[in-house]
């Protein structure tokens, strides 16, 4: 009976070579596309859960509100770690990752800039599954100056030699002694680090008691990540419920002072990557487009699926006959339905098989695409196994489950007379389907080009300030900071260099914020804001619109000490508005136990707004400041010449090194760092365009089956027209017609449905697109236009027939 | 072994109603041999059809084997088909995917028969067709004379009591015809009772009998003396 079945299967398959093909065409793309989101979804929830102790561990991130300004930081301050292990008996152990930013590594002659390196606490290896491929996990990282290298960096720097106990110079004049190599984090690591220093270094430097110091001062400054191993069957909400006992020992005295409320955020180590919103938190993945390549899977399944159903219920006529004699010699109805669903799995098995060849071998172009480090392995990942799998069986049954339901029920008595003519309901749910598949095209085209909208709008919108060539270079070297006005003076003296400026923090990526005073309606009022320490020249060389006042100059000595330029957010959030000149501010306040730069002064100018942090953050307030105290001058600008980058990049490195000759150049330009920053939307881009022309070219695969099954079935009707006299375009037309008008309704249907889904997209970002109505005028068109191509070369070719042929066939 | 009590059947669309039979009496006995003649459209598919229980009438009573059967089921129906009734059309109706044997073999695969028995009585009914050397080919492979005797093969596999022919020489030359009107008569003699729609005068001179149809009513009954 089985052996009939399958036999009977191939021989279908093999018979009708084109629709098949078409078919298992479809159903593989769709496959495709469906194993590859199920192994970057399944990468996406591994986030982190290689560490043995995931389920235990936990990290303290900060919720405050300052003078109404509400942040939500992933950061604690640093006895958190020490007093939390102290005060409450459910926690096991602590690790602290303070990032120590850019340095310079010399072994040797070997002199690189590594990135991604942290001072943590010697317990990391026991909290973290870490793996210390050389040296003692216990002993590693226990004493000042001790550095744990990853396997790259050990490598880099030390090639074949045991680099243990070797001495690594790093910045200008601190050496490390290498106690240990760990193995690169995984990729499926919300960890970054390529190095790590021993806490001790910083508790040497900062001296013991400073560094273990309880007072509050040292509570409030949310300066690193703190992780906690819970002990086994200790639950997290009881450190959330105990919290308010210890903020009232430790936090509540200067809290009150400051008139801060203050609420601790405890996040489970597999949260992070998925589900962390907060500030200062590593780069993470974004749940949203997990559900937005869910939802892509459903919908590419769906074409492929509709596909199916429609080329095998297109077929009944053909089929009608076999289903007729099957029943005549005794066939039960679920004797067909059981062969017509064993038809379709059969052929998304088959399928499914094809779809882990092409997998296998587009996989590493897909890696790169969004940059992860998959691998196909079902012994590994039993679990996708199992859900590609179900998936394929499930596609096969519900592709099968109509055609099947519909082709079983065909009555012997008629299709054997050979009177049988397709019923009417089924052309019917045809254009249902036809219509549901052009919908889902229709929302995928829309989605892309909104997509590519705002990701082109955030690139080129006015921030404020003009990015372009403007060269960045991070001065860690406090000698040349020192040096840095003669270092400018050199530099310009390059034709090609327009002009040179400093300040403290880089624009476009956020930065500090410190408590300030303002001229309030009474008296002077407190408020949280943003400020940049900058130069002289900053504001010209970003060119940056001074809408009131005046920039800063030298002519004026005291701009160096009490002046402040801020930008229209600021003058709007302080209700100064047009009036902000002259207006009394304060940058920082005296708190006992700080010993914080404190400036009073007052308002010489206003900045029309720029954005300041990325485009998905609305634009702050900002207070700019002047100084030439070197320890400002942390960020140096170059604007030069587009016309000769390569030489002015020469010549920029040469009076660099003279100035600074232990410390080696390292620059970047400003617009590729700012568009790093939308580099998630770009990947949402690439995904949606490529899924969305899959989609589409799945739709019309679909679409030109159907369109030739439909033309065969007109050959009668197009051959007595022909022989009345209609001309081929006329028949052309008449045939293309109701596909046109599917394709209008699929996308009246669709554009509801992609407007509401996309306004809800678009709401993550506080400068954004409108949605246009030129958006849905494109969708229509192109998807009008591609359905025309798919049918027409049907239609042209029956129109162009011969008509006696055509009459004598039927 | 067939006897129909005032058979209606009538065809509905949206808009028109055709009363293809009109009290349609007869009774056919065992082992007969009947022909039923009319001109196009007067209902003799239809009678064929209803006889070989693949519809149900719209009124009227049918009783086959003794068992009254106009109410049955689709599954009831398809139970006694299975085992009682065969088929040969006009236009052969094999399965273009299956190969000779395998076309044979279809009924006994409904009726689960073992595999080793299937075998022995397909190359069986192959031999007596005189068709066992095409036993692996395709039916568009055929002339249509073998067609139709594989056809007629796949009839009698089940070894039914009755076969009904619904012109089975329409579409063959007279010399396959003649071959294929000597095989029906031939089953007859040895005891199937046949049941043959047709235009053709000669072939209904191989009957019994003879039922003239005219829109939907049975006009005359001739006995013919088998010469």
């Amino acid at each position: 009976m089985y052996r009939n079945f399958f036999i009977n299967i191939l021989r279908t398959f093999g018979r009708n070579k084109f629709y098949t093909a078409l078919n298992i065409i479809g159903l593989t793309i769709g496959l495709v596309c469906t194993i590859l989101i199920l192994l970057f979804i399944q990468d996406e929830l591994s986030y982190d859960k290689y560490n043995v102790n995931y389920e235990r561990i936990i990290r303290l991130g900060s919720d405050f509100t300052l003078n109404g300004k509400r942040d939500r930081v992933a950061t604690s301050a640093l006895p958190f770690g020490p007093t939390f292990k102290e005060e409450f008996p459910e926690v096991e152990e602590f690790v602290r990752f303070l990032g120590s930013g850019r340095q310079q590594f010399k072994y040797g002659d070997k002199i690189f800039y590594e990135e991604r390196i942290a001072y943590v606490d010697s317990s990391v290896f026991k909290v973290f599954s870490f793996d210390l491929i050389k040296g003692n996990p216990d002993k590693a990282l226990t004493e000042p100056n001790e550095i744990v290298l990853s396997e790259t960096l050990a490598k880099k720097y030390f090639g074949q030699m045991d680099p243990i106990g070797k001495i690594l110079l790093v910045g200008e004049n601190k050496s490390y002694k290498v106690t240990g190599v760990m193995r690169d984090l995984p990729s499926n690591s919300h960890f970054r680090y390529n190095a790590f220093y021993s806490m001790k270094t910083l508790e040497k430097i900062r001296g013991t008691e400073e560094f273990n110091s309880t007072k509050p001062i040292s509570f409030w400054s949310f300066s690193n990540y703190t992780f906690l191993l819970l002990k086994k069957h200790a639950n997290s909400k009881v450190l959330l419920e105990k919290f308010p006992m210890y903020y009232n020992k430790y936090m509540k005295t200067l809290g009150d002072q400051l008139g801060v409320s203050y609420h601790l955020i405890i996040q489970n180590l597999a949260d992070i990557h998925l589900h962390s919103d907060l500030q200062w938190d590593a780069p993470t993945g974004n749940v949203k487009y997990i559900y937005i390549l869910f939802i892509i899977v459903i919908f590419i399944l769906s074409i492929a699926s509709i596909n199916y159903m429609n080329m095998a219920t297109a077929r009944s006529t053909k089929i009608a006959k076999e289903v007729g004699i099957r029943k005549v010699v005794g066939a039960y109805r679920e004797n067909l339905i059981r062969q017509f669903l064993a038809e379709s799995v059969s052929i998304t098995v088959f399928a499914f098989g094809i779809a882990l060849i092409i997998v296998e071998l587009i996989l590493p172009l897909f890696n790169s695409l969004v940059n992860k480090n998959m691998v196909l392995s079902f012994s590994k990942t039993p679990e996708l196994l199992l859900y590609s799998v179900g998936i394929t069986i499930l596609l096969g049954l519900i592709s099968g489950i109509y055609p099947a339901f519909y082709l079983s029920s065909f009555h012997p008595s008629v299709i054997l007379k050979g009177t049988f003519y397709k019923g009417k309901s089924s052309g019917l749910l045809r254009k249902l389907l036809v219509i549901s598949q052009y919908a889902i095209s229709a929302i995928m085209i829309s989605g892309t080009i909104i997509v590519a909208s705002q990701f082109v709008y955030m690139n080129n919108k006015d921030v404020g300030f003009n990015q372009k060539d403007i060269l960045v270079a991070v001065v860690r070297d406090s000698v040349l900071r020192a040096r840095i006005e003669p270092l400018k003076q050199e530099l310009k003296k390059n034709p090609n260099i327009t002009a040179v400026a400093t300040s403290s923090g880089l624009i476009g990526f956020g930065g500090s914020k410190t408590v300030h005073l303002f001229e309030g309606t009474q008296g002077m009022e407190q408020y949280a804001l943003n400020f940049n320490i900058v130069d002289f020249d900053y504001i010209d060389l970003m060119e940056m619109k001074v809408i009131q006042g005046r920039n800063f100059s030298r002519k004026f000595a005291s701009d160096t000490s009490s002046a402040f330029i801020i930008n229209q957010a600021a003058a709007r959030k302080f209700n100064w508005n047009e009036n902000s000149i002259g207006k009394k501010m304060q940058f920082g306040v005296k708190i006992e136990g700080s010993d914080g730069d404190v400036r009073p002064g007052n308002v010489i100018g206003v900045v029309s707004d720029f954005n300041y942090q990325t485009l998905e953050n609305k634009i702050e307030p900002i207070n700019l400041l002047v100084s030439e105290d070197p320890r400002t001058r942390r960020i140096l600008h170059i604007k030069i010449n587009p016309n000769n980058r390569s030489e002015t990049i020469t010549y920029i490195k040469k009076v660099w090194d003279k100035f600074s000759p232990n410390m080696s150049f390292s620059y970047f330009f400003l617009e590729d760092r700012m568009k790093e920053n939308y580099q998630s939307e770009e990947r949402l881009l690439w995904i949606f365009s490529i899924f969305s022309i899959i989609s589409i070219l799945i739709a019309s695969l679909g679409l030109f089956g159907l369109a030739s099954f439909m033309t065969e079935q007109c050959t009668k009707e197009i051959g007595v027209r022909k022989v009345l006299g209609a001309s081929s375009g006329r028949l052309v037309y008449l045939l293309t017609r109701e596909f046109l008008q599917l394709i209008i309704i699929a996308n009246i249907v669709a554009i509801p449905l992609s407007y509401w889904a996309l306004q809800s997209w678009l709401c993550d970002f506080s400068y954004r697109i409108n949605i246009g109505l030129w958006v849905f005028v494109v969708t229509i068109l192109s998807s009008v236009i591609i359905g025309l191509c798919t049918v027409s070369w049907h239609s042209y070719r029956a129109a162009s027939s011969d008509p006696a042929k055509a009459l004598t066939y039927e | 072994m067939i006897k129909t009590n005032n058979l209606v059947k009538v065809f509905r669309t949206d808009e028109v109603e055709t009363t293809a039979l009109n009290n349609v009496n007869l009774e056919i006995n065992n082992g007969e041999f009947v022909a039923i003649m009319g001109p196009s459209g007067c209902g003799k598919s239809t009678l064929l059809n209803i006889i070989g229980l693949l519809d149900n009438p719209s009124q009227g009573e049918l009783h086959f084997n003794g068992y009254q059967v106009e109410k049955y089921t689709e599954r009831q129906r398809t139970n006694l088909r299975k085992e009682n009734i065969g088929f040969v059309f006009q236009s052969f109706n094999l399965i273009d995917e299956l190969t000779v044997f395998e076309n044979v073999e279809l009924p006994l695969l409904y009726l689960k028969v073992s595999s080793s028995e299937r075998k022995k009585r397909v190359n069986e009914a192959l031999e007596r067709m005189n068709i066992a050397h095409r036993a692996k080919h395709f039916p568009q492979q055929l002339s249509g004379g073998q067609q139709q005797r594989v056809a007629i093969a796949r009839a009698v596999i089940s070894k039914p009591n009755l076969i009904l022919a619904d012109e089975p020489t329409g579409n063959l030359d007279s010399g396959n015809g003649e071959e294929v009107m000597n095989l029906l008569s031939q089953l007859n003699e040895e005891g199937t009772t046949i049941v043959m729609v047709t235009h053709s005068p000669s072939d209904a001179d191989r009957s019994h009998r003879i039922i003239q149809l005219f829109d939907g009513h049975v006009v005359t009954e001739n006995m013919r003396q088998k010469l």
